[in-house]
């Protein structure tokens, strides 16, 4: 488990989850896309956020919602599939 | 109030929750369920075969992938051959066309739907195994093409008799299972991927559907399903509540019919479409009234099935997300566009504006987000419910199936529009007020631009654009 990676991304996704009016905790293995907390349009900004800051090409990775569902599932997708040697 | 309360915590009562894990609470919940499914149906041979089947698949975890094939299977058989569905209907009108009538109606259907469960289960070992192929990359375009190929050799001129015949019973079995296809092939890439049995039993999957997939497809079956007796029983409340709320809906669309269409006479927005081009239109105000009728019937009805399937759902231990969840309080475009119909707008995004968003304008974040909706919400939505009402072609003919859907094809370029703007917004830090008039002012400007879509939305295909149009300015009181 990438803990650093994990604290990366918490503001992130807190940022996402107040723009849907959501200011509720959530640990790393809650459930934030299949639970509804993340609508679509935001996982699509989540995608532009992991490409921006990781390099992930999703056109050439295989992607569905339920890979970027808890932080440790979008932890665990970016240490598969990011170009940057700094994870 | 207090009564509600403990309505609404059911699901946390570690005693009701331990009850439903033996067999007295199970079978208390199984009459309970049934009971409350036929104050809606009506039918309560239906909702015994329903749950039956539901509680059936939850109660018996051993070898449920294969339940779920056979469970879902015998359902589409039992439909074909009972003429509960509306293939046979369908299959008839070109059979009396085509003066077929030595072969019995149930026999055609069936037929096509075997031949279609097989070809879909080949398309799926196909796609596995030549995953660079066209069908494996752009799964959703050739699934579209194939259902239009199959319109023009059915409709086109091309076939007569017995091969028209069963090439359009063919072709409206596809288009009532395409999209649940597009779901399989898609899954076909995923790691992990569900068995072939689980795939061919998410088509149209036995809790309930309609050509849109509820509980989307195996990706989601697999994340969904209760792994405990404690989860299947929180689960199961869950559908309960569901199921109660649902049976609510229902009662206030029953008094709320009553009110506006027997007691104030407000007719449907076609009817008053029909008036105006008679030249006997209704008071303004009234036409208001029976635009946000519309809307809010609309509304109502949605929410009430959407619930019924997905309690279904979850009495099988599916943990599906709601398929409506509080659309009166909206407060963007996208906002209703995700609440009032979640199933539909996760079709959306996940066949178009999806691949669409990772594939085109990556340099231009803004034109990236407005295409990607505009091909989920506009084209996409366009393109489903073109398919969905694939019939009507049998009678109106090629020409006038297209012509007929000028309106809503408009409808869908409005809205996509709409969700398109209010999507940018939000990317540029837009943020609606959450103050009480903040509330209700959007509230009202969503509602009342999605109430004013409804002359354009209207799917009937009985006036044209141009007299819609003509309606539209109408109401306002904009002279022609």
């Amino acid at each position: 488990m990438n803990t650093d990676l994990h604290l990366r991304l918490r503001p992130y996704l807190q940022q996402l989850l107040t723009q849907n009016m959501d200011t509720q905790e959530f640990s790393d293995t809650d459930s934030l896309f299949l639970s509804g907390r993340i609508d679509s349009f935001s996982l699509m900004q989540l995608v532009m956020h992991l490409e921006a800051n990781y390099q992930i090409d999703f056109s050439s990775v295989h992607f569905e919602a339920p890979l970027l569902d808890t932080v440790a599932d979008i932890a665990a997708f970016i240490q598969e599939h990011s170009s940057t040697s700094t994870l | 109030m207090y009564l509600l309360e403990q309505f609404s915590s059911l699901d946390k009562n570690q005693k009701i929750i331990a009850g439903l894990q033996g067999w007295r609470g199970r079978a208390l919940l199984f009459v309970l369920a049934v009971l409350l499914f036929s104050i809606e149906s009506a039918d309560i041979v239906k909702a015994l075969l329903l749950l039956g089947l539901a509680f059936a698949f939850a109660y018996v975890p051993r070898h449920q992938d294969l339940t779920l094939l056979v469970f879902t299977q015998a359902l589409g058989v039992y439909r074909i051959a009972s003429s509960s569905n509306y293939f046979n209907s369908d299959v008839a009108k070109v059979m009396a066309q085509e003066h077929v009538q030595d072969v019995p109606v149930w026999e055609i259907s069936l037929f096509s739907y075997v031949v279609f469960v097989l070809l879909a289960w080949m398309a799926m070992v196909y796609v596995r195994r030549y995953p660079q192929s066209l069908a494996g990359r752009r799964p959703v375009w050739v699934l579209m093409s194939l259902a239009f190929a199959l319109l023009f050799a059915a409709c086109g001129g091309l076939l007569n008799g017995m091969a028209r015949v069963l090439t359009w019973s063919f072709l409206v079995t596809y288009c009532a299972y395409v999209w649940f296809l597009a779901f399989a092939l898609l899954d076909q890439s995923a790691k992990g991927r569900s068995s072939d049995a689980v795939q061919l039993g998410m088509l149209h999957p036995f809790w309930g559907s309609t050509t849109l997939p509820y509980g989307k497809g195996a990706a989601l079956l697999r994340k969904a399903r209760a792994s405990s007796a404690q989860a299947l029983a929180v689960t199961q409340i869950k559908g309960l509540k569901l199921l109660v709320w649902a049976i609510c809906l229902y009662g206030l669309d029953t008094v709320l019919s009553y009110l506006f269409e027997t007691v104030l006479q407000v007719r449907s927005v076609e009817s008053e479409i029909s008036a105006f081009l008679a030249h006997n239109p209704s008071p303004r105000p009234w036409l208001a009234l029976t635009l946000v009728w519309s809307q809010l019937d609309f509304a109502l009805w949605f929410g009430l099935w959407g619930h019924m399937v997905i309690a279904t759902a979850r009495f099988a231990g599916i943990r599906l997300p709601r398929s409506s969840w509080r659309p009166l309080e909206s407060r963007t475009m996208v906002d209703y566009f995700n609440r009032i119909l979640y199933y539909f707008k996760e079709l959306m995004v996940d066949l178009f504006f999806t691949p669409s968003f990772l594939r085109y304008f990556k340099k231009y974040p803004r034109i990236r987000m407005f295409f990607a909706t505009f091909m989920a919400a506009g084209v996409g939505n366009m393109v489903y419910h073109f398919l969905r009402d694939i019939d009507l072609a049998a009678d109106m003919g090629l020409v006038e199936l297209f012509t007929s859907f000028s309106s809503y094809a408009f409808y869908c370029v409005v809205l996509a529009c709409a969700i398109g703007i209010s999507q940018l917004r939000i990317s540029a830090g837009h943020r609606p007020s959450s103050t009480l008039p903040g509330r209700i002012k959007a509230f009202v400007l969503i509602w009342g631009f999605v109430s004013l879509l409804q002359i354009f939305g209207d799917e009937t295909r009985s006036h044209t654009l141009a007299e819609r149009m003509e309606f539209l300015f109408y109401l306002f009181g904009i002279p022609l």
